[in-house]
């Protein structure tokens, strides 16, 4: 009898209830799509007829689950971007949208884009930022194919890091440092898309400590100098998923790199540090040919082993590892 | 049959301390508000910023029992806080110690931030435009020298560091 009158359960009913929410979201996000199509003509075609605040709209530079960017000047001539937010979205993270409006007022730095306005109207919510030089780092390597040189990647680096410690002194973290969002014009890299960042915690508790519960332990280290490494866990607050993320971009810029890779047909030359452990499927760590110093500097940026304490440490860290990549 | 019409059902209300509330929330008529003539009462939540960091009292919590507040002597210049039009909007948030003089585009200061005298919005403190019609307001935008968090529009001191305001 009871499990007969399972069906009358109201968890289960919210079950199909939060799916057909999900239904409608969609369908509102799309209609919202089709009415900005209509709204604001920004195709190749119709190239400059929009004006959306003031700014008139040259061409949309992309998208992501936000919503959208477009390319816009306004009446001085200056290029500026519009990021458009969808209504859904706005919605559904009501509580965590003032973030980037807050941070970016409370920025100035070169690398980093100004908040110059909102805009409220019928065609939708947007931010005006100023727009960074360049293009980014996913355009570089996936649209271009191009190949980052040393002296390339330690300037990105050090030119990051340095960001980071302005961001960091200020409190703020980031949360999103990836290919899509850094800008690089060949002399200049500067860090876009404010949308995740938020303060440091004033009081960092057990889950925000520098060193998470998913630390990896390294597998060609003893453990003896793994737990001395790992023994004292600083407590800075989230800087560490700034410093792990951007790893991963340098990363990235480091398999472009031809010589810093280990192909198959490469190793034969016998000039790699490690050419005889790496192998298909191989970690990174036995990829790359870096020196100790490299790879124990990378390695606690990532999170292997004892993260660094401040970004400043991270960065004079770097310099130092890297020197001999400055041309 | 027990666990359906009688009160013994312990899994109806998954957390206790929601009731019904939690039903209300997630059920269909959620999404657009009640149908039922007894629930007429029930509003949507106003919106407001999260406090950034600012120690949060419990709801309902209340420091000093009922009319027993005592009566501090008003320091420095006070300011008449004008009638806003959307007076729903800032009803939940905490009155300010002290209005500033605000500047631009700003009404009153609260923890939360200024409000905007062109549309009633309650800005979150540090922002630079008003997130609902985007007047500027730069008298709002005030950070901390030392740790450089958003300074509530009229604070002598920075709520996260102790570190006394630059202006």
């Amino acid at each position: 009898m009871k499990k007969s009158l399972s069906f009358f359960r109201f968890p289960q009913a919210s079950k199909v209830v939060r799916l057909l929410s999900g239904m409608f979201c969609t369908m509102a996000d799309t209609f919202d799509a089709v009415l900005f199509r209509m709204l604001v003509p920004v195709s190749a075609g119709r190239r400059g007829s929009a004006v959306i605040g003031g700014y008139r709209v040259t061409r949309c530079l992309g998208g992501g689950r936000y919503g959208m960017c477009l390319q816009a000047e306004d009446p001085n001539g200056r290029r500026v971007v519009l990021k458009r937010f969808r209504r859904g979205m706005r919605k559904r993270n009501a509580g965590g949208n003032h973030y980037e409006a807050v941070i970016l007022s409370g920025l100035s730095h070169p690398a980093v884009p100004e908040l110059l306005g909102v805009i409220n109207e019928r065609s939708g919510y947007y931010f005006v930022l100023s727009q960074q030089p360049g293009i980014t780092l996913k355009s570089w390597l996936f649209d271009r194919h191009k190949e980052f040189s040393r002296a390339e990647i330690y300037r990105i680096g050090v030119q990051l890091l340095d960001v980071l410690v302005y961001l960091h002194s200020r409190s703020v973290i980031h949360g999103d440092i990836s290919l899509s969002n850094v800008m690089d014009d060949g002399k200049h890299a500067s860090l876009i898309d404010f949308g995740l960042a938020r303060y440091m915690p004033t009081r960092p508790g057990p889950d925000v400590r520098a060193s998470g519960p998913g630390m990896r332990s390294m597998p060609d280290m003893p453990d003896a100098a793994h737990n001395a490494e790992s023994a004292v866990i600083p407590d800075s607050g989230r800087i560490d998923l700034d410093h792990a993320r951007l790893a991963d971009v340098l990363l990235y810029l480091m398999y472009s790199c031809d010589a810093l890779t280990q192909r198959p047909g490469k190793a034969r030359d016998g000039n790699r540090e490690h050419g005889a452990r790496a192998a298909k499927g191989a970690a990174w760590y036995d990829e790359l040919v870096l020196t100790a110093d490299q790879l124990r500097c990378m390695k606690r940026l990532i999170g292997i082993g004892r993260p660094y304490a401040s970004t400043v440490e991270a960065a004079e860290t770097f310099r130092r590892a890297f020197a001999d990549w400055k041309q | 049959m027990s666990g359906f019409f009688g009160s013994s059902s312990r899994r109806r209300y998954p957390n206790r301390y929601q009731g019904r509330k939690y039903y209300r929330k997630k059920g269909l008529f959620g999404m657009f508000g009640s149908m039922s003539s007894s629930d007429a009462g029930y509003v949507t939540y106003p919106q407001q910023y999260p406090a950034q960091g600012y120690p949060q009292y419990p709801q309902g919590y209340q420091p000093y029992p009922q009319g027993q507040q005592p009566q501090y002597p008003v320091q420095g210049r006070s300011q008449q806080v004008p009638q806003v039009s959307q007076p729903s909007r800032q009803a939940s948030l905490p009155a300010a110690g002290s209005g500033t003089g605000a500047g631009a585009g700003a009404v009153a200061g609260s923890a939360a931030g200024l409000t905007c005298s062109q549309c009633g919005t309650v800005v979150p403190a540090g922002s630079k435009f008003c997130l609902g019609c985007g007047a500027k307001m730069t008298a709002n935008a005030t950070f901390c020298g030392n740790c450089g968090k958003p300074l509530s529009p009229g604070a002598k001191f920075c709520m996260e560091c102790g570190a006394p305001a630059q202006r």
